[in-house]
This record gives C-alpha cells, sequence and structure tokens, in this order.
C-alpha cells in the first residue's frame, strides 16, 4: 500500500474545472517530483491533498486513513506537512514563534526547536528576529523548518527555488536533500534540473491530468520527452 | 422587464394591430399588471372586509393581519427608501449605511421650509418645488460624500458612509434638539405635477374625505397612499430602466468583478458616483414625501443609521436584495409584523377577544397566558423581525423575492410572460380569436 | 451656535483632559479590544458587540445587587472585581454559544454576510432584554428607564459626582478605576496573545488563516475561542458602562457604545491589538476634549465630544484607511 495515494480527483474553483482525474501514488521512502507548465494544477494537487479545496469527486488515502472530507489541521496531524508557495511564514511572528506553531505538542517544545535550530543554524540567531525581515533563502529555510518539526512523515513541498538567486536554490536544494533521506516528499518543482535531481520518480501534468510518469533516471532536464509538456 | 422580440399577433388592419400591441404590452408586463392591480384595489378590498375598525369592537382576523392605509401609505415611501438602497447596494455590492443621511436630507429640507427655519424658501414654497428641490440638493450631497467615500471598499466603505452619517444626525441634533420631533403648523402638501397646482393632490393622513373618485370619496389617508404608491411605482419603473441599459449592467459588472470591469476599460468611479448619486436623489425623494405625510420628523429617529438604514436592511434582505421589487415586500412584512403584533388592533388583542377563557388559564407561578402574550408578543415585533432576518441570511440568501426568482428561473416579469403566452395561446384557440 | 466661548485654558485645564481622556481610552479599550481581537482573526465586524455589552451591563449589575453591600469602601470594591470576572465569564459563555450556534454556519460566506448575521443578533438580542427585563414583576429593573441601583450597590467612590483632588485638578471619582481597568486589560490580553500557546495561534491564524490550518492547528476552536474571549471583555466593559456618566443604563445603551467600539477599531487599524490601544487613547482624548470644550467654551453645543470622534473616523478613513498600524491593503470588497 503507498503512503499516499490519490486516485481520480477532479477539483473545481467555482465552475473552473482545475484538476480532471489526477491519480498519483508516494511511497514510503521516495521523493516523487510533479512536474508542468504554470497553470495546469501542480498547486491545486497539493491543496486538494491537504483539503484546502476539497475535490469535487475521487479518492485521496494516507497510510490507509481516508483524507476527502477532513478538516485541514487533521490532515495535517496525520502528519503531512506543506511547505507552500511563497512560503507563507507568519512575517509578524518571529522566527521563535513560527517554529513553535508548528510544534504540535507543548512537551515536544525543547525537541523540536533542537531539531529547528540544529538543521538550520542561521534560523537559531535570528530566533527573536521578525520573520518577515528574512532573505528570501532564509524564509525558505525556516519553512522547511517548520516542515520538519511538525512531527510529518510526508512533506508537500510546492516551488522551493522560486524567486531565489542560484547561490541560494543550491543550499536550499542541499537542505531538502538532508530531508529527503529521512522523510518521503511531493514535490513540485518548476526547476528541472533541481526536481530530477532530488526526486526518485515523476508525473508530469497537463491540463489538469496526468500525461506522463516514470522514474528519473529515465530522463534527464533536456530529455525530448519532456521538453513539449514543460516548455511554457 | 424585457419586451419580448415578437408581440402576441401583429397581422390585419390598425384596430387590430393596436389591440395586438396591447395585448403584447400587457402580456410582457402581466406580472406588473397584477401586482399594481392588487395594490390599487387594496383599500377597496380592506374596505370590504375589515371596514372601519376600533380597538373597541369586536374585530376579526382579518383586520389584525390586513394593515390599514395609514400603514400602506408609510409602506410606500419607506419601500421607496429601501429600493434607493438595494439599488446602490444590492447592484453594486457597495453597502451603504449612509442612506439614512440622505433620507434624513430630503425629510428636514421641507420641514425645515416649512417652520421657516430656511434662508430663501419660505414656509410657503410650493411642496412640489420643496420635493425637487430636495432632490437636487441631495444629488449633490451624496456626490460629495461618494467622491470621498468611494476611494474605498467593502467594509471600509461602509464604515466611512456611517461616519458621514452620524456626523449628519449629530449636527442635525445640534440644529433641533435630540429626541424632539420637529412639526409644523401649516399642514399642507401638495403632491402632484409639479408647478400645476390643478394637477395636485394633498397629502397627509385623515379621514376626512378628500377627493372624489367614480362616485366614492376617498379620505387623505387613502389619497395620500395612491398618490405615494403612484411616485414609488414610477421611481421604480425609472430605477428599472436603469438597471438593465448599459450603465446597469456596469452596475453589476462593478458587483462581481470591479478589477475586470475597470481592466475592460471602465472608469467605474464615474459609474459608482452617479449609481449613487441616483440613489440618494431618489432617499430623499422618499425622506421628502415622508415629511408631507407625517407633518413631523426626529432627527434623533430619521438621521439615524440603525433606525434607518437598520430597517431599509432588514428589508432588503427579507425581501431580496438586487432585486429592486424585493425590498416592497420586505417592508410590507415589515411594518405589517408591527402592526400585527404592535398597533391598537393586535393579534393579541383578538386573541383575547376570541378566546377570554383560553387566555386567562393560569401557567403556574401566578402568570396567565395573557401574561405571556403581552410581554413576549404584543410589541415585539422587532424580536420576530429579528429571528426572521437571521433565519433569512443562513438559509434564503436571496429573500423572498431572490428564492421566488431562483425557482422560476428568472425575474417574474420575464417568466411570466412566457408562461402567460403558452396558456393565453390555448385560451385563444379555445375561443377561436385567431385567424 | 453659542454665545458663550470663554476661554479659561489652564495648564489644570489640560492636565484634567488629560487624565480623564486616559480613563475614557481604558473605557474605549475595553470595549473595542474585543472587536479587533475577532475582526483581526476572522474578518468578522460584530455589530452584536454593543447589544452583549449592554447585556454585560446587566448582568454585572445584576451580580452586584445580589452581592449587595450597598456604598463603602474596600469590600465593596472587592465585590465589584468579582461582579466583573463572573460577568467577563458569563458573557464569555454567551460568546461560544453564538459562535458555534450562528456564526460558525456561516463559514466561506462572503464577510458581509458574517457581520448581517451580527446585526441580526444584536436586534433580537435586544429584543430579549426588554423582553425578559420590562413587565415581569420579579423586581427586575425596567430597561427603558436608566438602571441606578447598581450604582448604588456600588463602592460609592465611582459614582458620579465624586471626584478627588490630584495635584490641585479635580478628577472624577471614577477615572482612576478607568485607569487602572484599561491598563490591566491591554497588559492582560497582550500577555494572552504573546505569551501563550493559544495566543500564538490567534498570531497565527490572523496572519493566515489557511497556513496555520496547514500547521495543525484548529483554526475553527480557536474562532470560537476568540469569539468568546472577545465578547467575554464586551460584557466587562458593559458593567464599567453603568458608572460612566454619558450612558444611561436601558436596553438601548449597547447601540450608542457600539459606534465608539467600531471607531476605535478602524482608526488603530482593523485587527491589530496594539492600534486598538493607540487609537483609544487618542479618542479618549479627544472625546474628553469635545465634553470640555461644550462645557466651558462652545456653551450651547451638546454633541460636540461625539461629532470629534466620528470626525477622526472620517479623517482617518481618508488620509489612512487602514488605520494607524494596520497593513492589508483597503477592501475586503
Amino acid at each position: 500500500m503507498s503512503l499516499l495515494d490519490v486516485d481520480d480527483v477532479h477539483t473545481y474553483y467555482g465552475e473552473s474545472h482545475i484538476l480532471e482525474g489526477v491519480s498519483l501514488a508516494v511511497e514510503r521512502d521516495e521523493v516523487v517530483a510533479l512536474m508542468g507548465r504554470n497553470g495546469v494544477g501542480k498547486t491545486t494537487t497539493l491543496r486538494t491533498i491537504l483539503q484546502l479545496t476539497p475535490p469535487r469527486s475521487g479518492r485521496i488515502t494516507y497510510d490507509g486513513a481516508d483524507l476527502v472530507g477532513r478538516p485541514t489541521h487533521e490532515v495535517a496531524d496525520l502528519g503531512i506537512g506543506w511547505i507552500p508557495e511563497d512560503r507563507r511564514i507568519f512575517s509578524h511572528l518571529t522566527v521563535d514563534e513560527n517554529v513553535r506553531a508548528a510544534i504540535p505538542s507543548a512537551d515536544r517544545l525543547a525537541e523540536g526547536r533542537r531539531i529547528a535550530f540544529e538543521t538550520f543554524p542561521i534560523l537559531e540567531e535570528r530566533a527573536d528576529q521578525e520573520a518577515g525581515t528574512l532573505s528570501g533563502g532564509q524564509q525558505q529555510m525556516l519553512a522547511i523548518a517548520r516542515g520538519l518539526v511538525g512531527d510529518n512523515d510526508m512533506l508537500l513541498v510546492d516551488e522551493p527555488s522560486e524567486g531565489l538567486a542560484p547561490q541560494i536554490v543550491a543550499d536550499v536544494a542541499d537542505a531538502l536533500a538532508d530531508v529527503a533521506a529521512d522523510v518521503p516528499m511531493l514535490l513540485v518543482e518548476q526547476n528541472v534540473r533541481l526536481a530530477l535531481d532530488l526526486a526518485d520518480r515523476f508525473y508530469v501534468l497537463d491540463q489538469g491530468q496526468v500525461v506522463d510518469q516514470g522514474d528519473t533516471s529515465e530522463v534527464s532536464a533536456d530529455s525530448p520527452r519532456l521538453r513539449e509538456v514543460l516548455s511554457a | 422587464m424585457a419586451i419580448s422580440a415578437e408581440p402576441a399577433t401583429a397581422t390585419g388592419r390598425d384596430r387590430d394591430s393596436t389591440v395586438a400591441y396591447v395585448r403584447a404590452l400587457l402580456a410582457d408586463h402581466a406580472i406588473h399588471v397584477v401586482v399594481i392591480a392588487v395594490f390599487a384595489l387594496y383599500p377597496w378590498l380592506y374596505g370590504a372586509l375589515v371596514g372601519e375598525v376600533t380597538p373597541f369592537d369586536d374585530y376579526g382576523l382579518l383586520a389584525v393581519l390586513l394593515p390599514n392605509s395609514r400603514v400602506m401609505a408609510e409602506v410606500m415611501y419607506l419601500a421607496l427608501f429601501a429600493i434607493s438602497f438595494d439599488f446602490i447596494s444590492g447592484y453594486t455590492g457597495y453597502l451603504s449605511f449612509g442612506h439614512s443621511m440622505f433620507f434624513g436630507a430630503g425629510m428636514f429640507l421641507v420641514l425645515a421650509a416649512r417652520i421657516g427655519s430656511l434662508p430663501l424658501l419660505g414656509p410657503g414654497t410650493s411642496f412640489m418645488t420643496l420635493v425637487l428641490l430636495a432632490m437636487v440638493v441631495t444629488f449633490v450631497l451624496t456626490v460629495l460624500v461618494g467622491s470621498v467615500s468611494f476611494k474605498l471598499t467593502g467594509v471600509y466603505f461602509a464604515m466611512i458612509t456611517l461616519g458621514f452619517a452620524e456626523i449628519a444626525k449629530l449636527l442635525m441634533i445640534e440644529r433641533f434638539g435630540a429626541e424632539s420631533a420637529v412639526t409644523p403648523q401649516a399642514s399642507d402638501y401638495a403632491l402632484g405635477v409639479p408647478f400645476v397646482p390643478d394637477l395636485q393632490l394633498p397629502l397627509g393622513s385623515g379621514s376626512d374625505a378628500v377627493v372624489r373618485f367614480l362616485g366614492r370619496s376617498l379620505s387623505a389617508t387613502v389619497t395620500s397612499y395612491y398618490l405615494l404608491g403612484l411616485v414609488a411605482l414610477l421611481s421604480y419603473f425609472a430605477l428599472q430602466r436603469i438597471i438593465h441599459s448599459p450603465f446597469g449592467r456596469v452596475m453589476v459588472a462593478i458587483r462581481e468583478n470591479e478589477a475586470r470591469a475597470e481592466a475592460i476599460g471602465y472608469d467605474t468611479y464615474w459609474y459608482k458616483m452617479a449609481a449613487f448619486g441616483i440613489s440618494g436623489a431618489v432617499a430623499a425623494l422618499a425622506g421628502a414625501l415622508a415629511a408631507g405625510f407625517q407633518n413631523s420628523g426626529d432627527p434623533t429617529i430619521h438621521f439615524d443609521v440603525i433606525e434607518m438604514s437598520g430597517d431599509a436592511l432588514l428589508a432588503t434582505i427579507i425581501g431580496g436584495m438586487g432585486t429592486l421589487a424585493g425590498p416592497l415586500y420586505g417592508f410590507l412584512f415589515l411594518r405589517g409584523l408591527d402592526e400585527i403584533l404592535g398597533g391598537t388592533i393586535s393579534l393579541v388583542g383578538w386573541i383575547e377577544n376570541t378566546v377570554p377563557g383560553l387566555v386567562e388559564t393560569g401557567l403556574g407561578v401566578g402568570v396567565t397566558i395573557q401574561d405571556l402574550l403581552n410581554n413576549s408578543v404584543q410589541g415585539f415585533a422587532g424580536l420576530y423581525v429579528g429571528i426572521v432576518f437571521i433565519l433569512f441570511i443562513l438559509y434564503v440568501p436571496g429573500g423572498m423575492l431572490g428564492t421566488i426568482r431562483a425557482r422560476v428561473g428568472g425575474p417574474l416579469a420575464n417568466r411570466f410572460p412566457a408562461w402567460l403566452r403558452q396558456r393565453g395561446r390555448s385560451l385563444s384557440e379555445l375561443l377561436g380569436r385567431d385567424r | 451656535m453659542s454665545p458663550g466661548v470663554a476661554l479659561q485654558v489652564g495648564p489644570g485645564v489640560l492636565v484634567r483632559v488629560l487624565i480623564e481622556g486616559l480613563g475614557t481610552a481604558g473605557l474605549f479599550v475595553m470595549i473595542a479590544s474585543g472587536l479587533t481581537l475577532i475582526f483581526g482573526l476572522m474578518g468578522v465586524l460584530n455589530f452584536a458587540h454593543g447589544a452583549l455589552t449592554t447585556v454585560g451591563a446587566y448582568v454585572g449589575g445584576g451580580l452586584l445587587v445580589y452581592l449587595a453591600s450597598g456604598g463603602g469602601g474596600l469590600g465593596s470594591l472587592g465585590l465589584w472585581f468579582v461582579a466583573l470576572g463572573a460577568t467577563g465569564v458569563v458573557l464569555a459563555g454567551l460568546g461560544a454559544v453564538i459562535e458555534v450556534g450562528l456564526i460558525r454556519k456561516l463559514y466561506g460566506r462572503a464577510p458581509i454576510e458574517q457581520i448581517l448575521l451580527t446585526f441580526g443578533v444584536a436586534l433580537v438580542l435586544q429584543e430579549l432584554l426588554l423582553m425578559l427585563l420590562g413587565n415581569w414583576q420579579s423586581g427586575l429593573p425596567d430597561p427603558t428607564s436608566s438602571w441606578g441601583q447598581p450604582i448604588v450597590e456600588g463602592p460609592s467612590f465611582m459614582a458620579a459626582g465624586r471626584s478627588f483632588d490630584v495635584l490641585g485638578v479635580s478628577i472624577r471619582g471614577f477615572t482612576p478605576i478607568k485607569i487602572l481597568l484599561g491598563v490591566l486589560v491591554v497588559v492582560g490580553v497582550w500577555g494572552f496573545l504573546t505569551k501563550t500557546r493559544y495566543g500564538l495561534y490567534i498570531r497565527a491564524g490572523t496572519e493566515d488563516a489557511e497556513m496555520a490550518q496547514a500547521l495543525g492547528i484548529d483554526v475553527q476552536r480557536v474562532f470560537t475561542v476568540v469569539f468568546a474571549v472577545g465578547i467575554g471583555l464586551a460584557g466587562m466593559a458593559g458593567m464599567f458602562l453603568i458608572w460612566e456618566r454619558t450612558y444611561d443604563l436601558t436596553y438601548l445603551m449597547g447601540a450608542e457604545a457600539l459606534l465608539p467600539a467600531f471607531i476605535i477599531v478602524v482608526v488603530g487599524g482593523l485587527g491589530t491589538f496594539k492600534g486598538t490601544v493607540v487609537a483609544s487613547v487618542v479618542a479618549g482624548i479627544f472625546f474628553e476634549a469635545g465634553i470640555f470644550l461644550q462645557t466651558n467654551v462652545f456653551q450651547g453645543l451638546t454633541q460636540l465630544n461625539n461629532i470629534l470622534i466620528f470626525l477622526l473616523l472620517v479623517v482617518v478613513l481618508i488620509v489612512r484607511p487602514q488605520g494607524l498600524y494596520g497593513q492589508e491593503e483597503v477592501g475586503g470588497h
């Protein structure tokens, strides 16, 4: 049984049919990349799994448990973490408070902060600063840290490299690779090279449907197989 | 109301085509004709079913449930006020809490003139002149308020209009005193065609006969009811015209997605201002008419945001927002319930008269059913309206009219003619009229 | 306007306006902080706030009469605080019921509908109050005329007319309590928001409710808690108002208290607690300045204090619509 199983999911925004029967799976020890052009439904897929935008039909199971219809905080409690597009850190809270908000219970507070600050020492340095004053790369680290300390067995990562300078992207990639060693991930990423580096398998989305999938060993960033469905 | 592309029949000679044209017109406007007919016949119906009743008579349930002519007259200008509110808030989506200010402005321009408080306009100025002036002055006031307020949207827009309205109220209280009514001595308000006194009739409440019509004499109250109804009707049609014009479509576009309307190229600021100005002028008209009918006004009430705009809000939500006619039915409900539960000829009174034995039954604790009724029903129309209001917001968001429209698939004025034509066709065939 | 323009503005007067202004600020903070917390987190402009304040006044007043100790010093003051705390708890419970029973049903609908719903709740509450208190011959107060009894039972130095002399300036008796309680509210709410886990959740949820949910925070329950706390504060503010000379304790008092609360919250910045505190101080001083002006300078004007604070609202909305400390884009259309 897969850790995450998405089966023929249809999601709408109002009357717009965004996901037209998406099916995918993530196993317990792999990183799966979700690729595709802008607007094909990659972020919507993640939001649907989280029940932020519940599907109109289809089935989603996580570790055997049905997700559809649950409130989002329950989905999060089950062990799915979200590192969203634009980071969405709480800019008016301090770095430390951001981390604390993600720690599920009071008795895990010390341990959670230790994990976060050991993985990302820069965050400890800036622990009492308002999170909004951090640089883009540092905010991304914070977002990843929140995913780490949240007692999560799987992470949904959305465009971690977006808006970051190449050197920073490399740092973020390193951090994600470290995390991926312990935690399975569903990774949405426009940067094909980064996605293929990190992931074991991939799906390609086009116009709300899965049009291709395979092992990342089969392809490279300039494979003709990918070029058509990924070029803007 | 859409004039359909093909009239019912249009063949034959002039007389036939005129008849056909009138038939088509009536069919298309059938729903309006029916509604207008009901309202026009209402005083006669009331007279026939209820007649002259005093609280000391043994009155029937109909006397309780049917509102009398005075209430109906009030409903006319209150509905006009709420319609003006729906015009801006229901169609552009900008919730205006400032409308109490525009209503009050219209009302007090008339009253202040009558008590001689205004420069230039002495107590003798004709009512129609004052009404028209009130509309023009308030239009300007509305545009001024709008010029500042429309820089904001949503909650902030509502807040700033509320701020202006409250300031207006406080200034008026400063000028006229708190909780003191302005009641002119002279009570001469002639409503009709402006500047043509012969085509004007007196406005005001009273049971003395004032006019003879079709061999019957009508009291001042009933005459006023017809006059006010006529003004409300004409205003309604005028506003309807605007709603169904390209201007109206922009208004709706603003409500649905203002950014997109701007992107397409409409300067939404001016559309909003114009719509706001029109709604303010109509609100002032309602206020001026109220002044004429009541011959009295109190800034603490008539400029009060919660009282006036609150009532308009209740009527509009219950009647149906964004329908233009909804607020009329909403206010019928509001004022009707007020009278049923609070008037001198009341439901509780009827119950007491009809089943005195039941009513005196004790419920223990030294309390009778009569006590219960008098302490929780009589005079508590506001409570029940509030409950209905809450229920409507939760479960009936379209209001009465909105829900009916949803059920039949479109504005009644559109759907009814189609339905009618189907029936009419089979009826004509039956009567062999079709040639 | 008025003929009596007597200018007697000395330093004593300014000090008086300042101190009384701080007192009024304390009152405003109590009324408005609940409103701002609720709006900040839930986007709901709670029109029922005023009516709930009135309920709090009657509950608190009733408790005080029940615990009656009839004018006096410290003992009576202690009882007053007890009644205040109890009122807060009762009203918080009521708030939770309203949130779960009504407001919750409108999640996902346009914020304007939640506002309209609270307007309906305000109307129903007002009428219920009138019903429960009126006409039943049980010794309950007449809701249509000002209920003075709690004042008799409460600490005597707080009643209208009593005053202290501080540095040669005459301060009304209730004012130090107002300032004290205002400070307590600010410190209390601030501490709650910054030092507790729930406060953390509220601040996170106010910024980004979706993200908070994705972190596992049960935002719905936080909504209920915030609403309850906000209403509890409103209820306590109601008890304050019994001693406040500009408000008559009748069933309509809430409506009078509602509008200044709205002004504070908008001027400070909808949803920011810091903004509410600062705006309360500014508005409080404006209000008292208005009262001073209308009693000593422009005799004949009776509404100047109210006009001034509404002018404050309009000016702020024109010049800086997001309020002193608000950051969001003006909108919500």
